[in-house]
């Protein structure tokens, strides 16, 4: 036998060797043993379509985003003007649009706001200022940026949210401009995934005004399940000072109750209470303006404080989010500051003292174990990191697969290949007895091999793929049919087997070669253009051609040539 | 040896050139009066949509399901019965949202007449975005009276949570989706049955369409590719044969898949694509013979050449297309409803592919060559 024919030779066996190294995993799946796994741990994954789970695709409503914090500014701006003692009789938000229209008292007024309130607010821009009118917009520099981060951003923070789940193999990306899918395997509760997603945690900081008493004229008159209690605290001027709460186990009706009195120009937000295993709410009041919003949190971590041995979780600003909070902790020492976290104060430290370098401590509870606080922190450091949605996400497009109907589906696409398979396989050995033979030899060995390939990769199966597979099968064996009709021609011409099989093989690669190109151009796009079950198909595909070509004309070549290696032999099973 | 097509077969393909060109022209025209006039039926990959696959404990009629199914507001609900024991069903309908804009214009009413137009600052429902609508109230709301007030009017409310800052007060109205109000429909008419939600899919109106254009425009960008690899490849001549060759496979058999109502979805495309793919491969085995029969037969007409070339690649072409045609089959007999429309068009495909690669794209570089030939005549006599 000729040198070269060894080495061919041994390439495939070794092809073969790496083949079944990496196909090990994927077909005894848990039962790999330990020290195997170790080694190599790469099998093929299941599509959602086949292993049951949840593909969505979530839009994120950017314009709402801006529109949003267009509408609080307008409510913030309230306070605001009335702070500096600009007087106006009119805010308006211009639909459509993420303009502001203020109508001052005097066109004085209005310039004095131009120049004095609208410069401090580099995101704004003055459109137009007519006598006492003056209306404003985003600049477009800021609104470019907040198109631009809030995809990424809603990205990570949907990533902290998915991770809470536990999902293994989890998968977000990026889609287009203002998408992104979530594709949840093996998740069989789509209705919390959904609620969990879509939330739209907002945080924010409020300052308490514990010396506002707007309760006290209520407590000996409340609704039945509401009470009333006292908080005594030291005043700035060292004073003790008392101020009256409500606490109720029911929400609602708190809710109501509040609704019903004067609360003399601020905000009355509920917080949580912790009681012998019953959570109650509580009462603060607080200023209505928002100095300051967890869109400027970089980072939460919990830390233990060492000489308490308390754990706590520490928060670090931007530089923008550093200098407000430093000035509101400045202004306001010796008050509460809550932390709101969806419309529910999560706590309100007292600030001890200015607090600069952009980083922030948020004690905890100290009614509870070490453990319980300790989990406290933890969560409260991933809402915090994860913060809020910069803008609302919205469901574009949900699939969801059952586990039955998963299995039903795996269950076709081997029995699809199976039969489809042997048919193939069985027509080819009919028709081209020991040539078919051999071409069912590679096509057999195609199928390891790309099995193979697509462990390596870690490529996903789904069910159009299982199709894709079994038909790249079908096509592969065309290679097969054009070398032996080919090698027919030549020994009909009279040619002895082994000078047939040289004829045979070598004028039909370019043949096969251009053919297969053809099919895998559109895999290629197909590949770029479709989702999640299409782009399995299309990889399933590719890999199939790319083996197909091994299998079909290099594998079968060096049987064919060791059997009919030399001119001697003159009959050819073909 | 066993041979299909015995050595020596000489059909004149050539020759019946104008009877089979013309058949496949009517054949074109006759699949887009088909395209143009009833249209796909689009899956939901492309006309937005929600598909629900249910499977219930015992049998149900399709005229049941059909009826409950209509009840429940979805008049145009598509319903398809899988295996034969009537216990499992896919229904497609064409809405994304539980509720209708008109719906929601009612729910609007409601709620303005029950707290006031005063109280109501914004009422936001969009059938894009799904089961929910968003109310902006000016004051702090009782979230479980208006929970009951809405259930209590034949709303399917789930939950209403608040939303946004704490000076604004904007509560999410979350309703029941689709699937569940199908599932709640069957389950109260027909009592006792256990229904389950196998499979929910959901795709809005936006993304059907994004997904349609971008699918219209996938296809595309592969037919040219191949042709320029063609042209680049082979002969330039060739290249206008497979271009039109393969448009014909592509519109004959989404024609065929419009006559049928087979649904049109991802892996029906994905399927048309592929069989771009295989049906040039037949028309570049028979012009690669042509090729080489060219320099073979130094002294025949080109028309000779292609009629022998065809004949040459015939038992290939036919062994070939039968072998992808059992797959097609078997995957068209045990793939499942999910790939029905993909095998149909592989085993439909192959058929019209391994016949236009003969009578499309043969003649059509023939006429391209006479073309040019009569160019160089001209040129010559100048």
């Amino acid at each position: 036998m000729e040198k070269s024919w060894w080495y061919k030779f041994w390439f495939i066996v070794i092809v073969l060797f790496f083949s079944l190294a990496y196909l090990i995993p994927t077909f005894m799946g848990e039962k790999t043993p330990d020290w195997y796994k170790k080694l190599n741990d790469r099998r093929i994954r299941l599509g959602l379509d086949l292993q049951g789970g949840m593909h969505l695709v979530l839009g994120v409503d950017i314009e709402k985003a801006i529109s949003d914090k267009a509408d609080s500014f307008a409510t913030d701006l309230e306070s605001i003007l009335k702070e500096k003692g600009l007087e106006f009789s009119k805010i308006e938000r211009i639909e459509d649009t993420y303009q502001i229209k203020v109508t001052f008292k005097t066109p004085e007024y209005a310039v004095s706001f131009e120049e004095k309130v609208l410069k401090e607010y580099p995101q704004y821009t003055l459109v137009s200022r007519n006598g006492s009118e003056v209306t404003f917009d985003f600049n477009e520099q800021y609104v470019d940026n907040l198109k631009r981060t809030a995809i990424d951003q809603a990205m990570k923070t949907l990533t902290n949210r998915v991770d809470q789940f536990g999902v293994a193999e989890r998968s977000i990306a990026k889609k287009g401009d203002n998408a992104i899918l979530v594709q949840l395997p093996g998740l069989t509760d789509p209705e919390r995934a959904k609620g969990l997603l879509g939330q739209t945690a907002q945080l924010e900081f409020k300052m308490v005004e514990d010396t506002v008493d707007i309760f006290s004229p209520y407590k000996d008159n409340l609704p039945e399940g509401i009470t009333a209690d006292r908080y005594v605290f030291e005043g700035k001027d060292g004073q003790p000072v008392t101020e009256y709460y409500l606490v109720s186990k029911d929400k609602d009706k708190l809710l109501n109750f509040i609704k019903g009195i004067d609360t003399k120009g601020y905000q009355v937000v509920l917080g949580k209470e912790q009681r012998e295993l019953e959570t109650y709410y509580k009462t603060f009041v607080v200023q209505k303006k928002t100095p300051l919003t967890g869109e400027f949190i970089t980072g939460a971590d919990v830390f233990i404080d060492h000489e308490e041995n308390r754990p706590y979780v520490g928060l670090s600003f931007d530089v923008q989010g550093a200098k407000i909070f430093e000035k509101l902790t400045a202004d306001n020492i010796g008050r509460r500051m809550a932390i709101v976290l969806d419309n529910i104060v999560d706590s309100a430290p007292v600030i001890k003292e200015k607090i600069a370098g952009g980083h922030a401590r948020i004690t905890l509870g100290s009614m509870k174990s070490y453990e319980e606080l300790l989990n406290e922190a933890n969560d409260l450091a991933i809402v915090l990191r994860s913060g809020a949605l910069p803008a609302p996400v919205e469901i574009l497009e949900e699939r969801t697969v059952g586990p039955t109907l998963g299995k039903d589906s795996i269950d076709r696409g081997i029995r699809s290949i199976v039969i489809g398979t042997l048919l193939v396989l069985l027509f080819m050995m009919v028709y081209y007895k020991l040539s078919g033979l051999i071409a069912d030899f590679a096509l057999a060995l195609n199928l390891f091999l790309i099995l193979a390939v697509m462990a390596f990769f870690e490529a996903t199966l789904t069910l159009p793929g299982m199709a894709g597979l079994v038909l790249t099968l079908a096509m592969a064996v065309d290679a097969n049919v054009l070398i032996n009709e080919r090698i027919r021609e030549e020994i009909r011409a009279g040619k002895t087997p082994k000078a047939a099989i040289e004829v045979g093989y070598g004028r039909v690669f370019w043949t096969i070669f251009d053919a297969n190109l053809t099919t895998l151009i559109s895999a290629i796009i197909l590949f770029q253009f479709g989702t999640g079950p299409i782009r399995g198909f299309a990889v399933t595909v590719t890999i199939g051609l790319v083996a197909s070509m091994f299998t079909a004309i290099v594998v079968t070549r060096l049987i064919m040539d060791r059997i009919y290696h030399s001119h001697k032999i003159e009959k050819i099973s073909i | 040896m066993l041979e299909l097509i015995k050595p020596g077969t000489n059909f004149d393909f050539v020759g019946k050139n104008k009877f089979f060109v013309s058949l496949s022209a009517i054949l074109v025209v006759i699949s887009l009066v088909f395209l143009f006039s009833m249209g796909l039926n689009f899956g939901i990959d492309f006309s937005g949509g929600t598909e629900v696959h249910l499977k219930f404990d015992r049998a149900v009629p399709v005229d049941q399901i059909r009826g409950i199914v209509e009840k429940s507001g979805y008049t145009k609900a598509n319903i398809l019965s899988i295996g034969d024991e009537q216990k499992e069903y896919v229904i497609r309908v064409a809405e994304f949202a539980s509720i209708k804009d008109s719906d929601a214009q009612r729910i609007k009413e409601l709620v303005i007449g029950k707290y006031g137009s005063e109280k109501i600052k914004k009422f936001k429902f969009s059938g894009e975005a799904g089961d929910k609508f968003e109310i902006k109230f000016s004051e702090e709301t009782d979230v479980s009276s208006l929970k009951q007030f809405l259930i209590s009017n034949g709303v399917d409310c789930i939950d209403i949570k608040r939303e946004g800052k704490t000076t604004e007060f904007q509560y999410l109205v979350i309703l029941a989706g689709i699937s569940k109000k199908i599932q709640e429909a069957i389950e109260k008419e027909i009592s006792g049955i256990k229904v389950e939600i196998i499979g929910v899919d959901a795709v809005g109106p936006q993304v059907g369409k994004d997904l349609r254009t971008s699918g219209l425009l996938a296809a595309i960008c592969s037919l040219i590719a191949i042709t320029i690899y063609v042209a680049f490849r082979f002969d330039f001549r060739f290249a206008p044969g497979a271009f039109i060759s393969l448009l014909h496979d592509g519109i004959i058999t989404l024609g065929v898949i419009a006559l049928l109502r087979f649904e049109f979805d991802m892996t029906g495309l994905a399927a048309i694509m592929t069989l771009l793919g295989y049906s040039i491969n037949d028309t570049i085995v028979v012009y690669d013979r042509v090729r080489e029969n060219l320099v073979k037969h130094k002294t025949k007409t080109l028309p000779e050449i292609i009629n022998i070339s065809v004949n040459d690649m015939l038992g290939r072409s036919i062994i070939t297309s039968l072998t992808v045609l059992i797959v097609a089959g078997v995957l068209l007999f045990y793939g499942g409803h999910t790939l029905r429309t993909f095998s149909f068009v592989m085993f439909f495909g192959v058929i019209i592919g391994t016949y236009s690669s003969i009578y499309i794209a043969a003649p059509i570089s023939l006429y391209v060559e006479g073309i040019i030939n009569s160019y160089r005549m001209k040129a010559l006599k100048k």
